[in-house]
């Protein structure tokens, strides 16, 4: 049980850091048609930055107090950073193929880590959180559940992309801009016609999801190491996430993040290792990208996504 | 006047002549990267260089080119190298590298001082060559020394195996291994794997519950994750790494309880010497380069520093006289005694290093190897420089 219920909490936070991810890349998608493929060097970015402005002589280099001002900074700082990226990547391409733009913003992500390379070197560095051993020491940083371990930084990742995401359902379905956004992800032409400022969409969508980039890096970072490969292995799980999900809907998206981390951490860890014994443990890392292909197999538009209908 | 000045440009060039006679210029080049070149790049190599040529100045003439791990990137980096006939090659960071390469190497003539350790290189491993020389332990070694302090040491019987997925893990492990079944009473209590960029070992870490020991080949992050992971889910025991330890715990990404346990291998570790002379060459490395120096710099330092010693007894920078020098010549330098063995390596010793709270290196043992000694492998040709001597373990 307690092996169980300790991989079930990896699991599932692994599934929320892949949900993050995915919603952000639903965002830009829903807005621009287009797949944002710098969204793993902009969660490595977030916590490159969150380490910049909380340790040494950081703006908020004041040990575990600035942390979380820190990290409220940082989140708003990757907001700009993903208006810019909008405004480099992404404006300039408008109207072109959408296969240019995913180019460009393939592009962009080798710049952006190409920088984060020569500002903080290579070296592996650590984030720390107010909920961390070195904060709260060993014991109290852990959450003891039928007999297993499970840190508290899993717990705040699960709670907050809950929070987010909850909000960002209110957002689309009882605000003025979720439903601009709605209308330009179903025709973007007869939105303009119509007065969505599709324009600004795109920039405020790139900014938003830069923003969830930010929030996956600072929850993600402290339960490990943080160097310049951090946020591809993330967006991986991100994108197989929004593709299992469906790129509909960030139910559909969320789903698939959860369904991410607990085919790993459930079905790779737990049941080939403890109940089948099976060496075949030893490769869970592609067991949820085998589901996600099998599904798209059987159903091309994900697990929660509609099938697009043409007229022939 | 013109006569006078004319006579003294002579005697100025024949003294730069006689000068230039008896402590040739020998040019290197080194091949590795450095910060920002790409997301594997660290600056070590390149700093530890550039410290000793600054100190050398005409002595040495040293050229650094960018050598990339993919394969086809490292062999242009090393044609270029070729091309502008250095007399000596420092490079390359990775074994992976040096094995594919190592026709091009070796046809070149260029003597190659090895930055990576994999026992193929040896003179008489498989991708060994008479011009290829090993600055570092071989990897083997290290793994058995290692295992050995794991076993001698901390004396656990039951032994938990953690292997990255790739070159570094499987060697690593497959050492570990024998030298586990060869100890009375030992044993290997699990043996787990993960993925070089992995980010959860919570099952991994699970596992070792109940072994007396963890012995890890493995990655600086993943480590990390797992030192980590070691900890929260209860397995407070020895945990002994290579030299990814003291990267992961120089960066801060182990604290506490995951420090402590915390044990690595490294060639050297400059900043815990007490060594008056290696301390002043930290000191003056970090007022430089505004960080503390790791192994890999103070080898590249060394061994420019080597060169121009050879270059210097010799007397001359042929290819010839300085693999003379490289394979009978001792040089004292800041990490190591560096003294070539029958199989060509330079360095006999590592550094078992542990960590406080707050992840600050010491050194916890010292061990040193025999030279020319390898753990499993069967030696099956004889430099000529010298003679190896045979082993009669199978091989690998």
């Amino acid at each position: 049980m307690a092996d169980f219920t300790a991989l079930f909490a990896s699991g599932l936070a692994e599934g929320a850091i892949a949900a993050l991810a995915a919603v952000g890349f639903l965002l830009t998608y829903k807005a621009t048609g287009v797949v944002n493929f710098a969204q793993g060097a902009l969660i490595t970015f977030s916590a490159y930055i969150a380490i910049w402005v909380t340790q040494g002589g950081g703006m908020f280099g004041w040990g575990a107090l600035g942390l979380i001002p820190g990290y409220i900074v940082t989140i708003a700082l990757m907001f700009g950073v993903g208006v810019i990226l909008e405004r480099l990547a992404y404006a300039p391409l408008r109207g072109r193929s959408v296969h240019v733009v995913v180019i460009a913003t393939l592009g962009a992500s080798i710049v952006l880590i190409a920088f984060i390379g020569l500002w903080q070197g290579t070296t592996p560095r650590y984030l720390g959180s107010p909920v961390s051993p070195t904060e709260l020491g060993i014991d109290a940083s852990l959450i003891h559940i039928f007999g297993a371990n499970i840190e508290w930084q899993r717990g705040v990742i699960v709670i907050f992309t809950a929070i987010i995401v909850v909000a960002l359902i209110l957002l689309f379905q009882r605000t003025q801009f979720g439903r601009q956004l709605r209308a330009t992800a179903a025709d973007r032409n007869t939105a303009r016609l119509c007065g969505v400022p599709v324009n600004m969409l795109s920039m405020l969508a790139f900014g938003m999801s830069a923003a969830l980039a930010g929030l996956a890096g600072v929850l993600f970072a402290p339960l490990g190491a943080v160097d310049l490969n951090f946020g591809f292995q993330v967006m991986l799980l991100g994108f197989a996430a929004a593709v299992l999900g469906g790129f509909g809907s960030i139910g559909g998206v969320v789903a698939g993040g959860i369904a991410i981390g607990l085919t790993e951490q459930l079905f790779g860890g737990w049941f080939l290792s403890d109940v089948v014994n099976s060496p075949l443990t030893d490769y869970k890392r592609v067991y949820p990208f085998l589901l996600m292909i099998l599904v798209i197999a059987l159903r091309p538009q994900g697990l929660f996504g509609r099938a697009q209908a043409r007229r022939l | 006047m013109a006569l006078v000045l004319g006579v003294s440009a002579v005697v100025s060039g024949s003294a730069g002549a006689a000068k230039a006679a008896s402590a040739p210029v020998v040019k290197i080049v080194l091949l590795a990267e450095t910060k920002g070149e790409s997301s594997a790049a660290v600056p070590y190599y390149a700093d530890g260089g550039a410290m000793a040529a600054a100190q050398l100045g005409s002595k040495v003439q040293l050229t650094r080119i960018p050598a990339p791990l993919t394969t086809a990137q490292a062999q242009t980096a090393l044609l270029q190298a070729i091309d502008q006939k250095p007399d000596l090659i420092i490079g390359f960071p990775s074994s992976a590298q040096t094995i594919a390469l190592q026709p091009t190497i070796k046809n070149s003539g260029i003597p190659f001082l090895s930055l990576s350790s994999g026992e193929q290189l040896v003179a008489s491993g498989p991708y060994g060559a008479p011009n290829i020389i090993l600055i570092r332990p071989v990897d083997t070694l290290v793994a058995v020394a290692e295992t050995n302090y794991v076993l001698d040491t901390i004396k656990a019987k039951k032994i938990g195996l953690e292997c990255v997925d790739n070159a570094t893990g499987v060697n690593g492990c497959n050492a570990a291994t024998k030298v586990i079944a060869a100890k009375k009473g030992a044993s290997i209590f699990t043996q787990q794997k993960n993925g070089t960029a992995d980010t959860d070992l919570t099952g991994q870490a699970r596992a070792m519950s109940g072994a007396d020991a963890v012995l890890d080949f493995n990655f600086p992050n993943p480590l990390g994750v797992m030192a980590n992971a070691l900890v929260a889910n209860g397995v407070n025991v020895p945990h002994v790494d290579g030299s990814s330890a003291s990267i992961i715990a120089g960066a801060k990404v182990v604290q506490g309880p995951a420090a402590t346990n915390l044990n690595g291998a490294d060639d050297c570790v400059p900043i815990a010497s007490t060594d008056k002379r290696v301390k002043k060459w930290v000191a003056d490395y970090t007022a430089k380069f505004g960080y503390a120096p790791i192994y890999s710099a103070a080898e590249v330092y060394d061994m420019v520093n080597f060169a121009a010693v050879i270059a210097a007894k010799q007397g001359s920078v042929t290819p010839k006289a300085i693999l003379k020098g490289l394979t009978t010549q001792a040089y004292p330098g800041i990490c190591n005694t560096y003294k070539a063995d029958a199989i060509q390596v330079l360095s006999h010793s590592v550094d078992i290093t542990k960590f406080d709270a707050t992840g600050t290196v010491t050194i916890a043992k010292h061990l040193a190897f025999a030279p020319g000694a390898l753990p499993f492998t069967v030696v099956t040709t004889v430099p000529t420089t010298s003679v190896a001597p045979t082993t009669t373990t199978k091989a690998p």
